[in-house]
């Protein structure tokens, strides 16, 4: 029995040690969390690429008209049925701006792009995500995630999972017939759904 | 009614229909694995019992004997969770998915608005609640009847029970909210 006393005592001190060391990573990593919450309250200065190469900074979004900004997978079919929704409501069109973002490679956003009937003519516009800075900065794990900025500037609305334009219009709608949402208590309402819903992980 | 509820501020009706349709789908799944899940959380409380038993000296307090025991000490969860549910029939106004899952009266849930709390602590904070107490007190009794035939040991089985299955349910719980938290 002495073995097994020994052994005893050492799987405690191992579940001891791993409990410590577990917590520390869920402060860590939920103090990160939080940080990242607090930063997309209002639209960080981020610089994207177009499909034809062009810089597109952030800097210059969101200052007159909302912007919607989807973090996407090509082959997340998830992803590919919030693109079909967002490319047939003319009328979230006419409301916001449009950006859909992803890290892929140009020539498979390209062909997304074309797929899905995505272009700048109607209203949106495929970004490239170069080095990763937008997944960074927006703490994003999953696609899709749908960001939702009024014309102040301010994050209205994140959605994890897939999103249709028209709950997306009736975000911006809501808001904008209500402009007390705006003390700086306002500010996200993270919209967190079971991912049977539908997401992707980030592949 | 109450999932329609849930999902139809993000998602269109044909979308919702997907989603039950993919879910009716993989239903089977997981009721092919409850046996499976029931016998290893059963296992895992018997591994702890175990081990506590065994730093404590009670060295004829088998891993067999110990299984028997959270095998009938689970009849507190199975109880409680048909209490929910009937609560959640009759008495709850359940219109949303969250109205259910967030209900948890007698956990450390109650002290925070649900609502609020990100989606990863909601489990870990669920799962601190009375019943766990009281499951604890069921594995005493059943350790001191199957293990004496008499409830002499109670007390000491009861301690037994708390220190090594509720360290067990600590580790369990930080692992959860940490696989939570990178996946979510």
């Amino acid at each position: 029995m002495p073995f097994k006393r020994t052994v005893s005592a050492v799987v405690v001190v191992l579940v001891l040690g791993a409990i410590a060391f577990l917590s520390i990573r869920i402060y860590q990593d939920a103090s990160a969390r939080h940080a990242t919450t607090e930063r997309i309250q209002t639209l960080p200065p981020i610089t994207l690429t177009a499909l034809d190469g062009t810089p597109v900074s952030t800097n210059h979004l969101a200052t007159t008209e909302p912007v919607v900004l989807v973090y996407f997978g090509t082959t997340c079919r998830f992803c590919q049925a919030e693109a079909h929704s967002l490319a047939a409501h003319d009328a979230l069109q006419d409301t916001a701006r449009i950006f859909m973002i992803s890290a892929e490679s140009r020539a498979a956003l390209e062909q997304f792009a074309a797929e899905y009937e995505l272009d700048p003519a109607s209203g949106i516009q495929v970004l490239r995500d170069r080095d990763g800075t937008f997944a960074e900065t927006f703490g994003i794990s999953r696609v899709p995630n749908t960001f939702i900025y009024g014309a102040n500037r301010r994050l209205l609305r994140h959605f994890q999972g897939e999103a249709s334009a028209e709950a997306i219009r009736h975000i911006l709608t809501e808001r904008s017939s209500s402009p007390t949402h705006t003390s700086s208590q306002d500010g996200c309402v993270a919209q967190q759904f079971p991912s049977s819903n539908g997401d992707c992980s980030i592949q | 009614m109450s999932l329609n509820s849930s999902l139809g501020e993000q998602l269109t009706a044909e979308r919702i229909r997907d989603v039950l349709n993919l879910r009716a789908h993989y239903a089977w799944i997981g009721y092919a694995l409850t046996p499976l899940v029931l016998a290893v959380k059963i296992g895992y409380t018997a591994l702890c019992l175990a081990i506590g038993a065994l730093l404590a000296g009670y060295d004829d307090l088998t891993f067999k004997r110990t299984f028997k025991a959270a095998l009938v000490a689970e009849g507190v969860f199975v109880a409680a969770s048909a209490i929910r549910v009937g609560w959640g029939l009759w008495v709850l106004d359940v219109q949303t998915i969250e109205d259910f899952s967030t209900f948890a009266p007698i956990s450390a849930v109650a002290f925070f608005n649900a609502e609020a709390l990100p989606r990863w602590a909601l489990y870990p904070l669920q799962t601190l609640n009375a019943l766990e107490f009281i499951y604890c007190l069921a594995l005493g009794a059943a350790l001191s009847w199957l293990w004496k035939r008499s409830f002499k040991h109670f007390d000491d089985l009861s301690v037994l029970a708390l220190g090594s299955y509720g360290t067990g349910v600590i580790l369990w719980i930080v692992t959860v909210a940490f696989f939570l938290l990178q996946v979510s």
